[in-house]
């Protein structure tokens, strides 16, 4: 820790609550203060300054595409095979089915082979959630840069075991990525490394572009592209891209309404820091939208939609049953806006649709949870409760010969007998959870338990009076 | 059921799929069928998987579960329901199945508008029956079983002047299935070794006969289940006998008698016969859902079973062709599996543990576990079964390692600091086997 080049800097390091001196402020503008987190910035990174916004161009999206096509063989893009359920003509861009399983290999490859010797040398270090440090670590251990990741306390085990197999150095700390991102930055200080950053770095934000330039090659006809959006690098990169060769194109980006990050911004015209609430889709949960990506994307982007974690659950639900694809909350995110469907979006009735899959990297624990979840949306698995007198073993008979009559499945029940209303020795509550096939075959159990047995059933709510959608959920931008 | 082989009735008496009579397809009916049909199916991709580096052998999955209704069943049916007389597609045709081949037939059926007739037992799962009638077909629900639907298929099929489709025994449905060997052969040119998952035997047989004509040096593995060894007991008796079938994962290969057509095809010209553990399969599909992000039925992920429990070690280094053939798996079941992988692979541990009752025993448990980086997923106390001790507590604990290494620092932990545990999966390890043992309890 003790080489001081100037003593400013030293400064910096040891005492980073009193800020830096106006003096100094004047000399260097790369290290004002962000007016929104009034802390100086240790996090300063040369390529994602706030004040000097990098903006990519087209020319280096292409260049990275030559380098990229050399590497990768183009991703599939398929066409649905639901476009009736859907009204429109819905294909989708995979990019699951790279080594790592995420868009972000683009990104990694890209800049490692970008990277001067020198650069090389001290290696690469990096905050992420989890695909990009995959990738990074992969790519590194192939191209022999060493790369530190650090990633936050609630990492999954097998991300944790992934990147130590290739070699990273692997630092768990901090209890969310903004926490991780910071001890990121202290720990470069000390060994000289590159900070990469996934969704901001000019070089991540260039290569994930090329997904744009294949969508174009491989569906000439498209009408509209709709991305998943967290930093914003995924959606900067592609917008440019399109825009640049058919600027009818609409871009829609499409976010979780628990970390709006990037919403905000465009309201706001500038980067926008939010607390990111914990959503299904993990790697989209950014506090702050990166400012390359940003001021790249503002003038492209037609439509900022909000969607909630329901509808992602639901696509990632039906990507599984219907497309026979796996692919995480992030990943799924930009089919899930067609889960609002009649409600917003309506203008994209009959037209072709690109939703870009950016990632597959859903724990196997969570996977089933996300498909139970959903059908718990969707009305096929409901939940009741029935009082029942105790010890009347032939009402339980009858509940369940009714349920299992009426073609459902019954996954799951209990009794409960200790929490009940005064002077009711004798009363039991049978929990059930059922499975059905569809709302409305929900509705009919519903019927007819409330019919057989009158002022017993309690059925939990949820699916039968879901709430309605507001067309104002999708946010048109001027 | 014996009693319906005993009277030659006329009712089950299938030309198409005859005991006495058995056909053999060649290969000009598979070259036949790979143009016929071309226009109506999808040319799925053969992909190198991103396994091979660690089974030491080039892995390519062929992905037919890409295919529209989700298996490789629609180029049989397309190609069957092409060659139909022209009186007969006024007719119509019946098939009685539970799955794939149902499906197949009703979206093929309904694009070439021939009016098609599904049979399934009243055991068959809601989705299906919808399914079916989304595609346009007419489904009749008759039987406790697969025989009696059967029997009542054929009975309308003679009733109705319909023709019968049997799903893996009629000689154009198997020219169909073996397509996809000529498509490998395309977009593999130097595979080494096919690996074929078998039920009903359709699918080998057709694959079987495409590529041993072209090229004889690949080896044909045919993969079937331990739970439903149709085609090992037919080699053993020199003919397709029935087997009593229990419940599997593998569901689209549940088949009692393997067909006739395809016993005699495939017999000679298949190289070697696998049998597989119902737990490996579980962690086939894990595997591909974690690795390759697919979602494949059992039925389809024999062949990754087959390579990951070690059963070809001869095929190392080899250029092997593992076909996926379906990934119509109920999403239930497929949690189930995800499940079950994890545990088959330890890295979904459950353990039983006597704890202190008093504040803080429970605290304490949870603190160890985690001092070691293991994952709690679910945790249960019971306190009427505990023998001896008032004051304990038997807390049971589902939690997720990082694999066997993993798990055995757990169990060092809990045996260190507790006097009672027990780790569920103890007695199991002794059992697990590799295949060819038949009718075991293990899974």
């Amino acid at each position: 820790m003790q080489k001081p080049t100037n003593t400013v800097q030293l400064h910096l390091e040891t005492t980073p609550s009193l800020g830096i001196a106006p003096g100094a402020l004047v000399n260097r503008d790369s290290a004002k203060r962000n007016i929104w987190c009034p802390k100086p910035e240790i996090e300063f990174d040369s390529w994602c300054n706030p004040n000097n916004p990098k903006l990519i161009t087209y020319k280096e999206i292409s260049k990275a595409m030559n380098v990229l096509r050399e590497h990768f063989p183009v991703t599939p893009l398929l066409r649905s095979r639901c476009c009736v359920q859907f009204g429109l003509e819905v294909n989708y861009k995979l990019e699951i089915f790279h080594r790592t399983g995420s868009f972000n290999e683009r990104g990694a490859l890209y800049t490692l082979l970008m990277l001067k010797e020198n650069q090389r040398k001290f290696g690469v270090i990096t905050a992420s959630t989890g695909s990009w440090a995959m990738a990074l670590a992969y790519y590194g251990h192939k191209l022999d840069i060493p790369v530190t990741t650090v990633l936050p306390l609630y990492t999954l085990i097998n991300v944790v075991e992934m990147c130590k197999g290739y070699g990273a150095t692997v630092i768990l700390n901090g209890k969310s990525l903004a926490e991780a991102k910071n001890q990121a930055f202290i720990v470069r200080a000390e060994s000289g490394a590159t900070y990469l950053n996934s969704y901001d770095h000019p070089y991540a934000i260039a290569a994930a572009g090329s997904i744009g330039v294949e969508i174009m090659e491989q569906l000439p006809q498209t009408d509209a592209i709709l991305i998943p959006v967290g930093g914003g690098g995924l959606l900067a990169g592609i917008s440019t891209a399109v825009k640049h060769i058919k600027p009818e194109v609409l871009i829609y980006g499409i976010e979780p309404e628990k970390c709006c990050g990037f919403y905000k911004a465009m309201k706001n015209e500038h980067p926008y820091h939010i607390i990111a609430g914990r959503s299904i889709a993990g790697s989209l949960a950014i506090s702050t939208p990166g400012h390359n990506a940003f001021h790249t994307a503002k003038p492209s982007i037609n439509k900022m939609v909000l969607v909630n974690d329901d509808w992602i659950s639901r696509a990632v639900l039906h990507l599984t049953e219907e497309e026979r694809f796996v692919a995480d909350g992030a990943g799924a995110t930009s089919l899930s806006a067609l889960f609002g469907l009649p409600n917003i979006l309506p203008e994209l009735r009959g037209k072709t649709v690109v939703c870009v899959i950016s990632g597959g990297n859903i724990d196997t624990d969570t996977l089933p949870r996300c498909i139970e979840r959903a059908k718990a949306v969707e009305g096929r698995i409901i939940k009741m409760t029935v009082t029942l007198p105790a010890d009347e073993t032939t009402e339980q008979l009858k509940i369940f010969s009714t349920i299992a009559n009426l073609g459902c499945n019954v996954r799951q029940y209990y009794t409960e007998h200790a929490w009940l209303t005064e002077n009711d020795f004798y009363t039991i509550y049978l929990t059930l959870t059922c499975e059905t096939r569809d709302i409305k075959h929900a509705c009919t159990l519903k019927r007819v338990m409330e019919r057989l047995f009158p002022n017993m059933c309690h059925f939990l709510e949820e699916p039968f009076s879901p709430i309605p959608i507001c067309s104002c959920f999708a946010k048109k931008l001027p | 059921m014996e009693s319906y082989t005993v009277e030659p009735s006329t009712i089950e008496f299938d030309p198409m799929c005859d005991k006495e009579n058995p056909q053999r397809i060649s290969f000009e009916d598979v070259s036949a069928a790979a143009f016929r049909i071309q226009s109506g199916i999808r040319k799925t991709p053969c992909v190198k998987s991103h396994m091979s580096a660690i089974y030491g052998m080039d892995i390519y999955l062929k992905n037919d579960f890409l295919q529209h209704t989700g298996s490789f069943k629609e180029r049989g049916a397309r190609n069957a329901l092409l060659l139909l007389s022209p009186e007969a597609k006024k007719c119509g045709v019946i098939s009685a199945s539970l799955g794939n081949h149902s499906q197949a037939m009703s979206y093929h059926a309904n694009l070439l508008q021939i009016p098609v007739t599904v049979v399934m037992p009243n055991v068959a799962p809601i989705m299906k029956i919808q399914k079916c009638q989304s595609y346009g077909a007419n489904v009749i629900i008759h039987g406790n079983d697969m025989k009696e639907a059967k029997y009542h298929a054929m009975m309308l099929a003679k009733e109705r002047q319909l023709t019968y489709i049997n799903g893996y025994d009629h000689p154009h449905i198997m020219s169909g299935q073996g397509t996809v060997g000529l498509e490998i052969l395309e977009q593999v040119p130097d595979v080494d070794a096919v690996l074929v998952p078998v039920g009903g035997g359709g699918l080998l047989a057709g694959v079987a006969t495409a590529i041993k004509h072209l090229n004889p040096n690949v080896l044909i593995y045919g993969v079937e289940t331990e739970k439903c060894p149709s085609m090992k007991v037919a080699i053993k008796n020199e003919g397709p006998v029935s087997v009593e079938i229990k419940s599997t994962l593998a569901d689209g290969l549940a088949v009692p008698t393997m067909g006739y057509n395809a016993f005699l095809t495939a017999k000679t010209i298949m190289d070697k016969l696998i049998t597989v553990n119902e737990d490996w399969l579980a962690r086939a599909i894990l595997r591909l859902v974690e690795q390759e992000k697919y979602v494949v039925e059992g039925g389809g992920a024999v062949g990754v079973a087959a390579i990951m429990a070690g059963l070809v070690p001869e095929l190392a280094n080899k250029k092997v062709v593992c076909i996926l053939s379906g990934g119509n798996i109920d999403t239930t079941i497929l949690g189930r599996c995800l499940e079950r992988g994890l545990a088959a692979e330890q890295r979904l541990v459950k353990f039983k543990v006597t704890v202190s009752d008093r504040p803080g025993g429970i605290a304490e448990l949870c603190k160890m576990i985690a001092s070691i980086g293991v994952s709690i997923k679910d945790i249960m106390q019971e306190r009427a079964w505990v023998y001896g001790d008032i004051f304990s507590v038997q807390v049971k604990v589902v939690c997720e390692t990082r694999g066997p290494e993993h798990k055995k620092e757990l169990r060092a932990l809990i045996s260190n600091l507790y006097k009672e545990w027990y780790f569920a999966g103890d007695y199991d390890e002794r059992l697990r086997r590799i295949s060819n043992v038949t009718e075991s309890d293990v899974a």
